[in-house]
């Protein structure tokens, strides 16, 4: 017999079935159960990056350093389709259901209660990807005894502009990563990403400031060497200021995390005066640099650098006093506190507020749709004296998770509840008749 | 039929219309949606994000001539040369500024030998010059440096530091050079040597 459903009826039906919400689950508990095994052995960012990040199209789970002969889907696509699903079949498809009766209680009794939590869990994967994609995060380092209100993106890299003219303290523009990361030069053997396509380079205008700053090549792993001492080879970038950058393979984030080893970013600029009878003037900046490098336009002096993105956040934290418990016997840690002072100034330069918080493994500091998570401790070995490493997130997302259990559990309360009292009620009738 | 609360009845009417075949329809609408989504960045971008000057971006204190231009101080890489400041000019004038260890009449001794000049005996034979609450021994030399190099001059200064030499050296074409000697000396007079001493340590 000949199917009558044309293409779009089919598809619409596969997309929104319980077929792929159980698939999707399935997988999901696979990505779970693997991905906390792992996190005991390889340490939670790493697993993070490697079953949950947009780019972890696959993965293949290891169990006691092995690898097993099972390759999953990364969490990222999986909750993409089961959202999809989600929506479509459980929200959409009930909804219609529902709101064909006309009164309240039938609605109930058709499922209302049940397609509010379909609704609030479409809505709790929405979060996810909201805090995903929107969420700002930062990490403040703070010594025992000292205060700090700047915190830095470490995998953002960027080109930081300004007039040092008699080392005056103005501020910088930030020349965003977001600009930039079409300009890669990827070194040999390296693979690029999916769709990526290189541009050749950018162009960038300052306000008040005579010249164009063009930025060419971006390399993400350079060595900088020095021009009198070493040949340049064929793949090398050219020289400038006696200097040329070797392009080196990029650290992966697992290898940065494992074996202790970070990448060096440097690029080529070029610095482009509006008054045409000034020469446009190489630079090559690279991370690492003290100072800015530095070019004359005229009776000005601006100063180009290459830096991870530094925050001013509206607060500071002082950090009054910093507890690790180690492992007995061991230098391993086992837990650490943290006693801080959370301390906003107003535009007087005044105190206008001075709060204590106490920081731990689960329990973060929560103000002002800011929220500080004990990330690590450390040691100055210089110094010896030891900071704490805050994660400082500022998400929009932050508390919708709980919305949407809340009204997930008040949803399914109101529909169990009706099915009992009806079955009561049913049970009773039988009886009595 | 689509089940829907939302009633797609016109747009159905519409796509059925253009006689074309849903798949067709899908995949246009998926192409244009992939389109839309992969759009080229500008080509010139006007940058409006600007940071407040934090104390990490104070710069040591020196006086700099505008024909000077900073560039990388420390080189990494296979040859590594440490500098606190490095700054060139001209066509293939450098100046920079590091810290070494020894004594000042070694040091001054070893610079003259790149000319392969006879070393001096004693630290009287220099001149000195003003640098802030002090002096510093001065050297400068013209010739062929490094053995390679003809017409070059060079210009030194060294004095000590808590222990420490700061040594402050010029290397260029001897017209470069002897024409930026009076910002040279302008420029230790006004180095902070407080400020490079604590830096670097």
């Amino acid at each position: 017999m000949k199917n009558s459903k044309s293409w779009p009826q089919k598809l619409w039906r596969v997309v929104s079935g319980f077929e792929v919400a159980i698939i999707c689950m399935i997988l999901l508990l696979l990505i779970v159960f693997f991905s906390t095994l792992e996190q005991a052995e390889e340490g939670l960012y790493v697993v993070t990056k490697r079953y949950y990040d947009l780019e972890a199209y696959f993965v293949q789970p290891k169990l006691n350093g092995k690898l097993v002969p099972l390759i999953l889907p990364g969490a990222y696509w999986v909750c993409c389709v089961f959202t999809l699903n989600l929506i479509l079949g459980g929200v959409f498809r009930l909804m219609k259901l529902v709101y064909n009766e006309m009164s309240f209680e039938k609605r109930i009794a058709r499922g209302l209660g049940v397609l509010i939590s379909h609704g609030s869990i479409a809505f709790l994967m929405i979060s996810g990807a909201v805090t995903y994609h929107l969420k700002e995060s930062s990490l403040l380092l703070v010594p025992e005894g000292g205060t700090s209100g700047v915190a830095t993106i470490p995998d953002n890299v960027v080109i930081e502009v300004r007039d040092v003219t008699d080392n005056q303290d103005s501020p910088s523009h930030v020349v965003d990563n977001k600009y930039l990361e079409d300009l890669i030069v990827y070194a040999k053997g390296e693979v690029q990403p999916l769709f990526w396509k290189k541009a050749d380079k950018r162009q960038f205008r300052f306000p008040d400031m005579p010249f164009t700053l063009e930025v060419e090549g971006w390399y993400r792993n350079v060595r900088v060497l020095d021009a009198t001492r070493n040949m340049r080879e064929e793949t090398d970038g050219p020289e400038v200021n006696k200097m040329f950058l070797r392009n080196t393979r990029a650290y992966t984030d697992t290898e940065m995390m494992q074996e202790n080893v970070t990448n060096l970013a440097g690029a080529y600029l070029k610095v482009i005066p509006d008054d045409k009878s000034i020469v446009a003037q190489d630079l090559v900046v690279w991370q690492q640099l003290n100072d800015p490098v530095s070019v004359t336009i005229g009776e000005r002096v601006y100063g180009f650098k290459m830096d991870t993105k530094k925050i001013l956040l509206p607060f500071e934290i002082k950090l009054d006093r910093l507890v690790i418990d180690k492992y007995e016997g061991s230098e391993r840690q086992k837990a650490f506190q943290s006693y801080v002072t959370y301390i906003k100034e107003d535009s007087d330069g005044e105190t206008a507020e001075k709060i204590k918080f106490f920081i731990e493994m689960n329990e973060p500091m929560r103000h002002k749709g800011y929220t500080l998570f004990q990330t690590s401790v450390g040691t100055n070995s210089q110094t010896n004296e030891s900071y704490s490493v805050f994660e400082v997130v500022k998400n929009p997302s932050d508390q919708w998770p709980k919305y949407s259990i809340y009204v997930c559990g008040i949803a399914l309360l109101v529909h169990f509840l009706y099915k009992l009292i009806m079955f009561v009620n049913q049970s009773m009738k039988k009886n009595h008749g | 039929m689509i089940p829907s609360p939302i009633s797609l009845a016109p747009l159905s009417r519409c796509l059925y219309a253009t006689g074309v075949r849903p798949v067709v329809q899908l995949f246009a609408l998926l192409t244009a949606v992939f389109l839309v989504s992969c759009g080229k960045k500008e080509s010139v971008v006007e940058v409006s994000e600007v940071r407040a000057f934090m104390s990490d971006d104070e710069m040591l204190k020196f006086y700099v001539p505008l024909e000077w231009k900073q560039t990388g101080a420390t080189i990494p890489g296979m040859a590594m040369r440490t500098r606190r400041l490095n700054y060139q000019f001209g066509e293939t004038g450098e100046i920079y500024l590091s810290l070494t260890k020894g004594d000042l009449l070694g040091n001054a001794n070893r610079w003259l030998g790149q000319f392969e000049v006879d070393p001096k005996t004693n630290l009287g034979e220099f001149e000195s010059i003003p640098v802030l609450e002090s002096k510093a021994v001065f050297v400068e030399q013209y010739g062929t440096y490094d053995k390679t190099k003809k017409d070059w001059g060079m210009l030194g200064a060294l004095m000590m530091v808590e222990g420490d030499i700061v040594a402050i050296k010029m290397l260029g074409k001897t017209s470069e050079v002897k024409a930026q000697k009076e910002n040279f000396k302008k420029f230790c007079l006004h180095y902070n040597k407080y400020k490079v001493a604590t830096d670097e340590k």
